[in-house]
Parts: structure tokens; C-alpha cells; sequence
């Protein structure tokens, strides 16, 4: 079944979006969209807009939604490209899409062009603690000495001494993360059209970015990112997730 | 140190990097939670029953809380040497650190509400491990 040959009008609830494509073109087949909806497109001029019905009531906005959601982007990505809406969007009706969610179709199109062609990919490096713990230890003797004084002790009874230890080691992962944290973005530059860091969310976070990357870059890209996490095993464990359509690269998007 | 067995394994997949066949809930919340064309006034913002917050979280603020889990680790290494517990309750204990404050807390929340049947990533089962085990302890 494909989902693009309905007309917009049958619609007859709200409509919940996912993204934005060039008109023209066929979703892939079994999409399985959010409350377990069918997305389907209608088109306008030279956009389509993937959306799902929603009928009246559904009940809308579990984890399932979310994971679905980013399914059905990625899905659609792999085939084509495709600017991802932010998950929750619902519009009342048809005639808000094209007055509102097509409003710049400009806009929308040039941006469809600068990520013609690409995919994203996004890729968090996190430091192996029991390695970079030991390695801490063992390159401060003061640390290294508090961490003597706390064996076997309760908390109550070693407070401050477990603060101080604690404050060395997070200002220990400080000192490597920039140097290490390049070193990877070195890894990952040469093959990426576009680049967006993220704020890391841990002490022990070494990088958190997306990558768009050119589809005929893909493998070479994979094979980038592979080599890099070897080298720095077993210090870091490395996790790649993509190709995902280009959430990072969408204007308005953080 | 001899029991690097759990941390030195390769990810699934034979490679070093970690490649997740399918995002796990964690990945997506992160990834795709504040992402992607905003129109304006139609974002229903309704993961059910748990309030969305901004990923402004994402900024480290160490507090004492996480300088105290840092220090426990090196506690729990030192006893793993002598062949005490179980690394996996180590990795629980301090993977999710960097409590961000009340923020932080929250979206840990946010995460955790959302995986409790998920099968997740290893921290998320590791973090349920050392739950089962300090209720047990």
C-alpha cells in the first residue's frame, strides 16, 4: 500500500506531522507511525508533508509515540531527504498546512537543498570509568592518597575528604575531555559537510555531536568513526547511531 | 586489575563503536526531543504524564552529590582489586553521574520513566542492577 495516493481532505481529525519533503515522491511502505497510525503525505506545490491521522481522542504522547516518530524520519531519510518536524507538532486541519506549516516554502526548499544528499549521524564518546579511574589514581598522588584514607569508611565518617577526592577526579576528566574530544572531532571532520556539538551531560562525557555526512561518504564515514573508537578503547566506549534524518541541521532546531 | 572483563568486551556488532540496530527510548529522548522545524503555536508537548523539560539540562553542574558518587567508585575499585563486588555494580553506580541539580534530576527522571520495561543500554541496566542490589543489601 503506498501512503501518498490519499486525498488530505479525508482527513478528518487532527493531523500530527513528522516532516517535510519535496513533492513527488513515495513514502516507504510499512510505516508504522505514532498511536499506530499509517503517515501518509499530501502535497502542496513543490512540499509534501508526512503526517499521520489522529482520531478524535487518541490517545496520544507515550514513549512509543516518540520512538515511533523518529522511526518513521529516519525510515523516510534513508530514501530521501526530509526535514524532521519537532515531535508533538499536531495542526487542527489541512488549511493549517499550507498557511502555516508551509508557509516559506522558499525557505523549506532551500533548505531541502543544502541537505540533499546527506545524512546524519549522531555519535556520544563517554569515558570507561573503571580504566579512567585507576589511570586518575594513579597519576595523582594526592588523590591517590585520599582514596586510601576512604577505603572502608562510611561516608558520614569521610565527608570531605570524599568531596576533595570526588572534585580531583571531575576536574581530572576537565583536563582530558578538550584534547580528546578534538582529537575525535579531528577524526570525524575531514568526512562531514556540517558539524553540531552538543553540551556534554556528564562528568565523564567526552563529546557529543552530529554529523551531517555525504551519502557516498557513508561507509568511509563508519569506517572513521570505527578506527577512532579502537584507538581509543578501552578509555572511551564510543556509540554511533545513523543514518537518522538531519534533526540537528533543520533550521530552528537547537 | 583482572576483572576488566564487562568493560573491555567489543559493543555488539564486532567493532568497537557501539551500534545500536534501533535507538533505544534514552537515545531518542536526547536526540529528537528539541529538534526538527518548530511551528510555531502547534507543539503539543505531551509525553504522557511526565513534564517536558528543556535540554538546557544537558550543561554540567557538578555538585557534591556527583563528587561523592566519584569518590564511592574508587571505593568500589579498590575492593573489586581485592576481588569484592561486581564491576557491573560499579559501572550502575557511575554512569549516571553529573547530577545537574534539580534540572538534571529531573530529566534523569524524564529518561527513567520512560524505559521501565525498555531493555535500554547497558547503563540502564546496570543502574537497575545496583538498585536490586542495594534494596537487597
Amino acid at each position: 500500500m503506498t501512503s501518498s495516493g490519499l486525498p488530505a481532505e479525508e482527513a478528518t481529525g487532527e493531523l500530527y506531522l513528522y516532516g517535510i519533503l519535496r513533492a513527488g515522491q513515495e513514502l516507504p511502505e510499512g510505516l508504522v507511525g505514532v498511536a499506530a497510525t499509517v503517515p501518509r503525505t499530501t502535497e502542496h506545490g513543490d512540499l509534501a508533508v508526512i503526517f499521520s491521522d489522529l482520531a478524535e481522542g487518541a490517545d496520544f504522547g507515550t514513549p512509543a509515540d516518540l520512538v515511533a516518530h523518529s522511526a518513521v524520519l529516519d525510515e523516510v531519510a534513508e530514501a530521501t531527504t526530509v526535514l524532521p518536524i519537532r515531535f508533538g507538532t499536531v495542526v487542527p486541519s489541512t488549511e493549517d498546512l499550507s498557511e502555516q506549516v508551509l508557509r516559506d516554502p522558499e525557505g523549506l526548499l532551500a533548505s531541502l537543498q543544502r541537505l540533499e544528499g546527506a545524512t546524519q549521524y549522531t555519535l556520544r564518546a563517554r569515558y570507561e570509568q573503571d580504566v579512567l579511574l585507576p589511570e586518575i589514581l594513579r597519576e595523582d598522588p594526592e588523590l591517590a592518597r585520599l582514596q586510601q584514607e576512604i577505603a572502608g569508611t562510611s561516608e558520614d565518617e569521610t565527608r570531605h575528604q570524599r568531596i576533595a577526592l570526588g572534585e580531583g577526579i571531575v576536574a581530572a576528566f576537565d583536563a582530558r575531555r578538550e584534547p580528546d574530544a578534538e582529537a575525535l572531532r579531528a577524526a570525524l571532520e575531514p568526512l562531514a559537510r556540517d558539524l553540531a556539538q552538543h553540551d556534554v551531560g556528564s562528568a565523564d562525557d567526552v563529546l557529543g555531536i552530529a554529523v551531517l555526512v555525504a551519502r557516498e561518504d557513508a561507509e568511509r564515514f563508519e569506517a572513521a568513526v570505527e578506527e577512532a573508537a579502537e584507538r581509543h578503547h578501552p578509555q572511551m566506549r564510543v556509540r554511533l547511531l545513523g543514518p537518522q534524518a538531519p534533526y540537528d541541521f533543520v533550521e530552528g532546531s537547537r | 586489575m583482572t576483572s576488566t572483563a564487562v568493560t573491555q568486551q567489543r559493543p555488539r556488532g564486532g567493532g568497537y563503536a557501539d551500534r545500536p540496530s534501533s535507538s533505544s527510548l534514552a537515545d531518542v529522548v536526547e536526540i529528537i526531543l528539541d529538534k526538527g522545524l518548530v511551528i510555531d503555536a502547534f507543539v503539543r508537548v505531551s509525553l504522557v504524564g511526565i513534564e517536558i523539560l528543556t535540554i538546557d539540562a544537558r550543561i554540567v553542574i557538578a555538585s557534591v552529590d556527583t563528587y561523592l558518587r566519584f569518590a564511592e567508585a574508587t571505593n568500589r575499585l579498590d575492593l573489586e582489586q581485592k576481588g569484592g563486588k561486581d564491576l557491573t555494580e560499579v559501572m550502575g553506580e557511575t554512569q549516571e553521574q553529573g547530577a545537574k541539580g534539580k534540572v538534571g534530576g529531573a530529566v534523569k527522571g524524564v529518561k527513567n520513566a520512560l524505559t521501565p520495561d525498555d531493555e535500554g543500554d547497558e547503563e540502564e541496566e546496570a543502574a537497575q542492577k545496583e538498585k536490586v542490589e542495594a534494596s537487597s543489601s
